[in-house]
């Protein structure tokens, strides 16, 4: 059983935070602020933290910078700020994810269970050579697999060898004609907007949240890429 | 009357007749105007042609006199119907007569005296000596008035009158008028005119009467003749000034050759010619047949000129080219065009330079005129070189000041909030003015700050009254969630739950559009331009939203130009525009309809086009819609928030594109212009 501790200030919002956690298995701890929080962890061993940005006595940034010097258990942020720069900032003083308020209950429990995943189970896996890993995503080649966040998916043919191409080539940006002659090896002719849904189904079948993807993004107006994630 | 307008034979025909009318007219209201004045209409026959023979017939009896008196000549106008009796001065004794007492058709008598002249003549002996005239020599000669004028007043007795006989060339001189009058009457007969009633000549007398006896006979028609040939002559005039300048059945009228010719110099041709024509009507005019003719004619021909002129005139009003065929008026713009020109190339003088260019002129203008009203004491004297050349200075030194105002006043309508006039060595208004400038550069950049501030303060008042909102929302949508996985036998309370989570939901999308909103109208949203190529985003666009298109029952149809259209926009920003549209599309269009998506190249814009046909009824216009919180149909509240138009267009704004919205009936239209990028 893995522990989860809970912090945000707004106790309703633990309570239900804890519900939705213990009905998956989990044990919780909560916590209302920051400082309560690095209590918390000093005293007992947290395999996860769901933390609050905005939070009184000790906001959540403050309080992860902390938590940092001694742990490296994995952090999700819990924030009402949408903003890209609040979601860069969380990133860089080293949470691991970020859930946006108001939050969707099943898109957290997949963050969460993905976080314990990488945490305690790849955490230093060695790597089969012909598998391709990027973050929560493994392609195998050989036994033409794919997990995400440890769960296999199943892909169609040309899913699989447009996100094998993808995997290949992290980071780099492929235009909708590009992807269609190494994917289809013909012309397009006007047939490139296929290559958009397939990477629509893609993200559907890969990502917590496709809205918001994290590994099959799209570049509007010039392709797509995978983003490059350790 | 179209086809009329047009023809040409209509055209000759109508001035044909407009000539004859005319010339029927003047006839008939001239010899109307005699007949009057003759007395035709009240006086009767004989008095009207008494009248007409008046003249003609003196003229005959006062020669007849002439010629008696000159050799006593009878029986002059031998083969006329003119008679007549000569009688003496006193008219008491018949000296001669071929008249024998017959009907006579006009008689006169004339009074005929031999010509002679009288003057009075000073003899030069008798004249005194104190008088030096020096033209005393000459005899003094003064026109004496004819007999029954009033009588000179006496002179001295040394004076006397001279009377030369033109006939004989004798010379008489008498002391007194007594003595002149007496010669008068000895020379003098009474001349009795007739001309017979029972003409038998065809003289000029037979020829006159002849043609009055014409007239005469349509006196009662006359006048109407004149009245009905002006009436129909005004509407033929009138006819041609429509149909001038039509060539054919078509309504435009077109310029022909005579339009060619300035207007005004054309005016002076014809009207010189008219003039012309007419001098020698009235030169030439007389009551006989060839005359008659000739001046006909010649009144034709300055009809014909007049119509001519009338219509070129008409042609040219239609046309508008009036004014601008004058030579003057082509003159007198050339001249304005060369003082633009002049004035143009002033204008693009640096500042001072006007200055010294205009004192310059007016010292030139100054020199002239010294020189012209001949004070040349005053001319290229030290103290006129040392007035210009200080009037020169003041105006280079107001020249400069100015220039420097004139910066300052640039930089501060440029939005530079660091521009500053320096106020030294500036005086007077001078440096007011520059102050002033100051001032109005630190109100402005005061303003923009306060209302910077304002922006910003906005701006976050929405984010952070979001954010406060958002954590209670995350409860209620929480619990909300929790509440329907409990297990409810209440089918009401199930029902409830849905309405909770459905609204909840709808809460959370209208917070993050406002956000998003108020962020993007005010700017507050970081942009990276990128060159992005449109012709992908379309692709990316049909492909992520196939399948929203196909459960709407919406058919998309794409078209872009083969080769890619870039421009450069932020990727994210233009796909939330792109993502907002389509959006609206899926939600709003009819299911069954196609909806065009285009993208086309023109000129150096790239224009993106989103077309559906809207489901409801659009009750608004295309420039409400894009404002904030305003939906298509009120019908719609039920669904989304009524922020995503604004918001694209506020986003495309921010990225320099402009987004417009058209609604025409149920057509729904989107257009997206971009700068296209090189």
């Amino acid at each position: 059983m893995h522990t989860i501790l809970i912090c945000d200030d707004e106790k309703d919002i633990v309570a239900a935070l804890k519900i939705y956690l213990e009905a998956e298995g989990y044990r919780t701890l909560a916590a209302y602020s920051g400082a309560e929080a690095l209590e918390t962890l000093a005293r007992e061993d947290v395999q996860l933290v769901l933390l609050d940005v905005m939070m009184p006595v000790m906001d959540g940034i403050t309080a992860m910078a902390k938590l940092r010097e001694t742990s490296n258990v994995p952090v999700i942020l819990l924030t009402a700020k949408s903003e890209d720069t609040d979601k860069v900032l969380g990133l860089n003083v080293g949470a691991d994810d970020y859930v946006t308020k108001p939050f969707n209950p099943v898109e957290l429990l997949a963050r969460v269970r993905s976080q314990l995943r990488r945490y305690l189970q790849l955490g230093g896996g060695e790597v089969k050579s012909g598998v391709l890993v990027c973050g929560g995503l493994t392609l195998d080649d050989r036994t033409k697999t794919v997990t995400a966040e440890g769960e296999s998916v199943s892909l169609t043919p040309t899913e699989f060898e447009i996100l094998k191409l993808l995997m290949q080539h992290p980071g780099e940006v492929f235009s909708p004609g590009a992807l269609y002659r190494r994917v289809w090896n013909d012309e397009p002719y006007g047939a490139e907007s296929t290559v958009a849904v397939h990477i629509r189904h893609l993200r559907e079948k890969l990502e917590i949240d496709p809205a918001h993807p994290r590994y099959i993004k799209a570049v509007w107006g010039q392709g797509y890429k995978l983003e490059k994630r350790d | 009357m179209k086809k009329l307008r047009g023809s040409l034979w209509a055209k000759v025909l109508a001035i044909t007749l407009l000539c004859l009318l005319a010339l029927g007219c003047t006839a008939s209201t001239v010899a109307t105007a005699y007949l009057y004045d003759a007395g035709a209409y009240d006086g009767g026959y004989d008095r009207a042609v008494s009248r007409l023979l008046n003249s003609l017939g003196r003229e005959y009896a006062n020669n007849a006199g002439l010629n008696w008196l000159e050799n006593g000549t009878t029986d002059v106008y031998r083969d006329t119907n003119f008679r007549y009796a000569v009688l003496d001065a006193e008219g008491g004794k018949v000296l001669y007569s071929n008249w024998q007492s017959e009907n006579a058709l006009w008689s006169e008598t004339v009074y005929v005296t031999a010509p002679y002249d009288v003057w009075t003549e000073t003899k030069s002996e008798e004249q005194p000596e104190e008088l030096s005239d020096p033209d005393g020599a000459e005899p003094r000669v003064t026109p004496t008035p004819r007999p029954g004028e009033p009588v000179l007043t006496p002179r001295p007795a040394k004076t006397v009158y001279v009377l030369v006989d033109h006939f004989t060339g004798e010379r008489h001189e008498f002391t007194d008028r007594a003595g002149i009058a007496g010669w008068e009457r000895a020379h003098s007969v009474q001349v009795q005119g007739y001309v017979l009633r029972d003409m038998t000549e065809r003289d000029a007398f037979a020829r006159r009467l002849e043609l009055f006896n014409e007239v005469y006979g349509l006196r009662a028609v006359l006048p109407w003749l004149a009245g009905a040939a002006l009436l129909l002559g005004v509407l033929l005039f009138v006819f041609l000034m429509s149909a001038a300048g039509h060539r054919d059945e078509t309504d435009a009228v077109t310029p022909g050759f005579v339009e060619r010719i300035p207007w005004d110099l054309f005016t002076a041709i014809l009207g010189l010619g008219i003039i012309a024509l007419l001098f020698a009507i009235g030169e030439a005019f007389a009551f006989e047949v060839p005359a008659l003719v000739l001046c006909g004619g010649a009144f034709l021909l300055a009809g014909l000129l007049f119509l001519l002129w009338c219509m070129s005139t008409a042609t040219r009003l239609k046309l508008g080219s009036l004014l601008k065929s004058c030579l003057l008026y082509k003159l007198l713009r050339w001249c304005w065009n060369a003082v633009k020109a002049v004035f143009r190339a002033l204008g693009k003088l640096p500042l001072i330079w006007k200055w010294a260019v205009g004192v310059a002129g007016l010292a030139l203008v100054d020199l002239i005129w010294r020189m012209g009203s001949l004070r040349n004491e005053g001319l290229a004297s030290t103290g006129w070189l040392l007035l210009w050349l200080l009037v020169g200075f003041v105006t280079c030194y107001a020249a400069l000041a100015f220039r420097r105002l004139r910066l300052g006043a640039k930089r501060i309508a440029a939005g530079d909030e660091s521009a500053t006039v320096d106020t030294k060595r500036l005086v007077w208004d001078l440096k007011d003015h520059a102050g002033d400038l100051n001032n109005i550069r630190a109100g402005l950049s005061r303003a923009v700050d306060e209302r910077m501030k304002s922006e910003r303060f906005k701006t976050e008042l929405i984010t952070n009254v979001s954010h406060d909102i958002k954590t209670p929302l995350t409860s209620i949508v929480s619990y909300v969630d929790l509440l329907s996985r409990e297990e409810l036998d209440n089918d009401k309370a199930k029902e409830y739950v849905e309405v909770l989570q459905r609204q909840s939901a709808r809460l959370k999308k209208l917070i993050d559009d406002l956000m998003e909103a108020s962020k993007a109208s005010t700017g507050n949203l970081a942009v990276e331009l990128q060159r992005c190529e449109l012709g992908v985003l379309l692709e990316q666009t049909a492909g992520e939203y196939a399948e929203r298109l196909e459960q709407a029952g919406l058919t998309l149809v794409t078209d872009k130009p083969a080769e890619p259209v870039a421009v450069l926009a932020d990727g994210r920003h233009l796909w939330r525009i792109f993502d907002n549209l389509m959006n609206n599309i899926c939600k709003y269009a009819q299911s069954g309809t196609r909806v065009y998506l285009t993208l086309a190249r023109e000129g150096e814009k790239a224009v993106v086009t989103f077309r559906n046909i809207s489901r409801e009824r659009l009750g608004v216009d295309g420039k409400e819609l894009t404002e904030r919180f305003v939906r298509g149909d009120s019908a719609r509240s039920t669904e989304g928030s009524g922020l995503g138009l604004a918001i694209a267009q506020s986003l495309a704004q921010l990225m320099g594109a402009a987004l417009d919205v058209t609604v025409d009936g149920d057509l729904f239209k989107v257009t997206l212009t971009f700068d296209a990028a090189k």
